[in-house]
């Protein structure tokens, strides 16, 4: 819908305006993003960063089976070395000088901990598929040694190639690529997120692939710069636009990570992390896919939060709704008084002119109750 | 198109022509919406979820098109580097920092909520945007106003408001008001707006506009600190500020410091030059004004009468305005201005009082210097060196007055100098006073007549002008208009027509910088003198708006 500008300056076309400012804005919003990882450091550390267990449900059975999840402490993401996103402080579980012994070490620190669980989803903070993360014969040697009936692994679109996908998915059964995709709008993926990459790169890698493995996507809820209202139209429109290229889409409501930008604008007041509600109005009347909800956070600060009284309730409903996938469950969510203030600081927002938060406002009257 | 009927400073009300609907300014935008129900009285309101007069929607969802643009930019933190719109009037700008839009009648603060962060920021943002745009262009500050800051926005220059702020903290249960917010309902923070803006007006339509920012400010100090950047940089304000005017209550810190008081002691050491004569006399100032009318002042002239009182200067000391000289008591704000008086004097004010008498001290060339000053003021004759005659007496003792009527006589004599000379001079330093240095002009060949205050200036036989009591200021003739016209000064060009009545702005081609509302302009096409008469708006002003009334006509060929 915008036209991209190589030239400086600006340009009027009617009532339809772009103005670029002579770094471009692209320039500036990675300059922020790299300032706040200067303060959140690489990790000296060189074991696993986590692993642990939940319930998920798996299509073959009727109730909810165990996953087991690891997060492999790699070199990390290419794109936090060379750029960054926004919302991402994953850069500072990760280690410059990880050798192919520490990753075996961690191998056998993960697999002390599985118990055969059915679901297994292997992270790195950074792409799977990566090979200046993880060289293949470590890959496949990671995938050969749990015994699923699915495996979830992650990538950026830019890592997927068909035959390294085609020679993986042959040595584990039920092989699923997660992608990061946040949102389908290329304005917000560059604006708000500075993902790197586009709608159409990730359109066109699950299109290669999606005949041999099922596919997972990411999305973010509340980017940084976005209102409270346009987050939720955003990640409606996103499920929208991808649910039938996608098998299970799960929803990342932001949580405030140290080390990101995101962070940086929380202190300030510049940033809010997404009501609860609005998790609810995003599930509401969506229907098609298999819909997954993080809870990293959630009830806290720097996660999703509604206001303190009602987050717990709301956050189990949120967990059952998550292994049962039954939507009645959200219809029938208590009210809680926030509910009216949120919805009020949904409509106040526009008019504000200010990609900030309401609070910022507020709570300049505080002092006076 | 945008019409301004009153103003002072950089304060206005007025009248907004938009989408064929008459707006008045100041204003409050009322949200209105599902969740918001505007006041009854409420006069402008503020869509936010469906189509009206003015409405806004949000960049990312397509809803409608809206009045205000739909737009894209991030916080003042990041540099506030990518802006991008789509819709919107074309009359309305929102303003982060993209170049500005001449054509627009409404720039709307982008990231205004974080102007309440910092005082300094809030002065900057608002006085910079002033500065860009002309004088009778508006501007819109979202979600900050409250009906404690409404007057310090609007004397920064801000017409147009929003209830956002009332409906934010409404719904955590603050009423806001004029004073501090308190436990109450969003719909009393609405009516207390209203009845703010009601005041408003009538603060500009009066001239009294500052009183009511100073008493607002006083409620918290973060606002005092934004009209404290204001009065440290007064040239804007200024500008817009007329040389005559309603009472000026002089009642807190911030007083000392407002712009026509500053115009005055700026012009005690810029433009005026004193009468030659060899006796100053210190007189303290009183309660009644003009001075002349006090029963102090008229027992002192009383006791001056015997001497040649036409050699010597009588200088009122006095807060704010630190020194007055007898002939500028008239001179607005010499005679509206009310102190407190309680004998305190503070550090400052005595300062002040100290610098003023001094300019006019290095001016003149006094032979002796008379100290004719209440106990309270004594701080003056320590500081000086000159004769005591008040002696710690009450200044209108009989001892006091006779110690000064022997001294005066001592020291100028009691042979009667050229009255028609002292008359003359007073109102030449009078007249350089309110035109500079050329306004002299005005009394080469001339003679005064008539009883003071009302004096005329007379050249064989025809009037050239008027010292008129109630302005505070010489009222020109055509005759006078004619004298001073080839000085060049306080002068708007028109087109080549017979003004009759009021000269529009729309008609003035290009007016003098130095002309301030009310000034007396001479009205003139190219050489040729039109008319004559006081100025609605600033020279400035005139070149630049398109609506409103620019001069009134007191004579006219």
């Amino acid at each position: 819908m915008f036209k991209e500008l190589s030239f400086k300056g600006f340009l009027i076309e009617e009532k339809f305006i772009i103005l670029l400012p002579f770094d471009g804005p692209k320039m500036n919003l990675e300059k922020h993003i790299k300032e706040a990882h200067k303060k959140g450091s690489r990790s000296h550390r060189k074991d696993l960063v986590a692993c642990w267990k939940e319930k998920e449900p798996l299509e073959k059975e009727k109730e909810p089976v165990e996953a087991f999840s690891v997060i492999f402490r790699t070199r990390g993401c290419y794109w936090a070395y060379a750029s960054g996103c926004s919302m991402c402080g994953y850069h500072t579980d990760t280690n410059p000088n990880i050798d192919k012994k520490d990753l075996e070490d961690q191998l056998q620190e993960a697999l002390s901990e599985y118990d055969g669980e059915k679901i297994v989803k292997i992270y790195t903070s950074g792409s799977f598929l990566d090979e200046k993360e993880l060289e293949q014969s470590m890959a496949v040697d990671i995938l050969e040694s749990f015994e699923a009936e699915k495996t979830v692994i992650e990538s950026r679109p830019g890592f997927i190639d068909l035959k390294k996908v085609k020679h993986y998915s042959k040595k584990v059964d039920g092989l699923e690529v997660a992608i990061g995709l946040e949102s389908a709008d290329d304005f917000v993926l560059k604006n708000c997120i500075n993902k790197g990459f586009t709608f159409d790169n990730y359109d066109k890698k699950v299109r290669l692939i999606s005949e041999l493995v099922s596919i997972r996507t990411y999305l973010l809820l509340k980017p940084p710069f976005l209102l409270e209202r346009e987050a939720i139209e955003d990640v409606k429109k996103s499920v929208e636009k991808i649910k039938d290229l996608t098998d299970v889409v799960s929803i990342n409501p932001v949580n405030v990570q140290s080390g990101s930008l995101v962070e940086k604008l929380w202190w300030r007041k510049n940033y809010r992390p997404p009501w609860l509600w609005s998790i609810i109005e995003v599930l509401k009347d969506m229907d098609d896919p298999i819909v997954f909800i993080s809870k990293a956070g959630m009830g806290s600060k720097r996660g999703a939060h509604n206001c303190g009284e009602c987050d717990d309730l709301i956050k189990d409903m949120i967990h059952n709704f998550n292994l049962t996938q039954d939507r009645s469950l959200l219809s029938s969510v208590p009210d809680c008084r926030c509910k009216k203030r949120w919805s009020l600081e949904n409509e106040i927002e526009p008019s504000l002119f200010f990609r900030g938060t309401p609070k910022l406002l507020s709570d300049r009257y505080t002092g006076y109750l | 198109m945008i019409e301004i009927t009153d103003r002072w400073g950089l304060a206005k009300k007025g009248l907004w022509d938009f989408e064929g609907h008459t707006i008045k300014i100041p204003n409050v935008f009322f949200l209105e919406g599902d969740r918001f129900t505007p006041p009854q009285d409420a006069e402008l309101t503020l869509s936010v979820d469906r189509g009206s007069l003015f409405d806004i929607s949000s960049f990312f969802i397509d809803y409608h098109e809206s009045t205000f643009p739909r737009i894209f930019s991030y916080p003042g933190v990041m540099g506030n580097v990518l802006v991008q719109e789509k819709d919107g009037h074309e009359k309305i700008q929102v303003v982060y920092h993209q170049p500005l839009d001449p054509e627009a009648e409404l720039y709307v603060v982008g990231n205004a909520p974080e102007l309440l962060q910092r005082s300094r920021l809030l002065f900057e943002k608002i006085i910079g945007l002033r500065k860009e745009i002309d004088e009778h262009k508006l501007i819109y500050v979202p979600g900050i106003a409250q009906p404690q800051n409404m007057a310090l926005l609007t004397y920064l220059g801000v017409d147009l408001f929003d209830s956002t702020f009332a409906e934010l903290v409404g719904s955590e249960g603050v009423e806001l008001s004029d004073w501090m917010g308190f436990s109450g309902e969003t719909e009393k923070s609405k009516l207390n707006m209203l009845r703010e803006l009601r005041l408003l007006r009538k603060g500009i339509e009066h001239g009294r506009i500052r009183e009511l920012v100073e008493s607002r400010v006083s409620t918290e100090p973060w606002m005092v600190e934004v009209l404290r950047h204001a009065d440290h940089e007064q040239e804007l304000f200024l500008e817009g500020v007329p040389v005559t005017g309603d009472d000026v209550y002089v009642t807190t810190r911030e007083s000392l410091n407002r712009p026509e008081i500053k115009r005055f002691s700026q012009r005690i050491k810029s433009r005026y030059e004193p009468p030659e004569r060899e006796v100053l006399l210190l007189l303290p100032c009183s309660a009644r004004k003009p001075y002349f009318r006090s029963r102090t002042h008229q027992r002192i002239r009383e006791a001056t009468r015997q001497a040649d009182w036409t050699n010597m200067q009588e200088l009122i000391l006095t807060s704010p305005l630190g020194a007055v000289p007898r002939e500028l008591e008239l001179f607005y704000p010499a005679q509206q201005y009310d102190i407190p008086v309680s004998n305190m004097w503070f550090k400052e004010e005595k300062e002040l009082i100290i610098g003023q008498l001094n300019t006019v001290m290095d001016k003149g060339d006094y032979k002796k210097v008379i100290s004719h000053l209440p106990k309270d003021m004594e701080f003056v004759p320590d500081s000086i060196e000159c004769i005591n005659t008040a002696a710690g007496d009450h200044p209108t003792s009989s001892e006091a007055i006779d110690r000064l009527a022997k001294t005066v006589k001592n020291f100028t004599g009691q042979k009667k100098g050229d009255v028609q000379r002292y008359l003359r001079e007073n109102l030449t330093s009078f007249a350089r006073f309110q035109f500079g240095k050329e306004g002299e002009a005005l009394l080469k060949d001339a003679e005064v007549k008539g009883r003071y205050p009302r004096y005329r200036i007379i050249s064989r036989g025809k009037q050239r002008g008027m010292l008129v009591p109630e302005r505070g200021l010489i009222s020109l003739t055509m005759e006078g208009a004619r004298k001073l016209k080839e000085k060049g000064i306080y002068q708007a060009q028109i087109d080549d027509f017979e003004p009759k009545g009021s000269v529009f702005a729309v008609g003035v081609k290009k007016a003098s910088h130095e002309i301030r509302p009310e000034d007396e302009v001479m009205v003139m096409h190219e050489d040729e003198l039109r008319g004559v008469g006081p100025a609605s708006m600033s020279g400035k002003e005139m070149e630049k708006a398109n609506r409103g009334e620019a001069v009134r006509l007191r004579h006219h060929t």
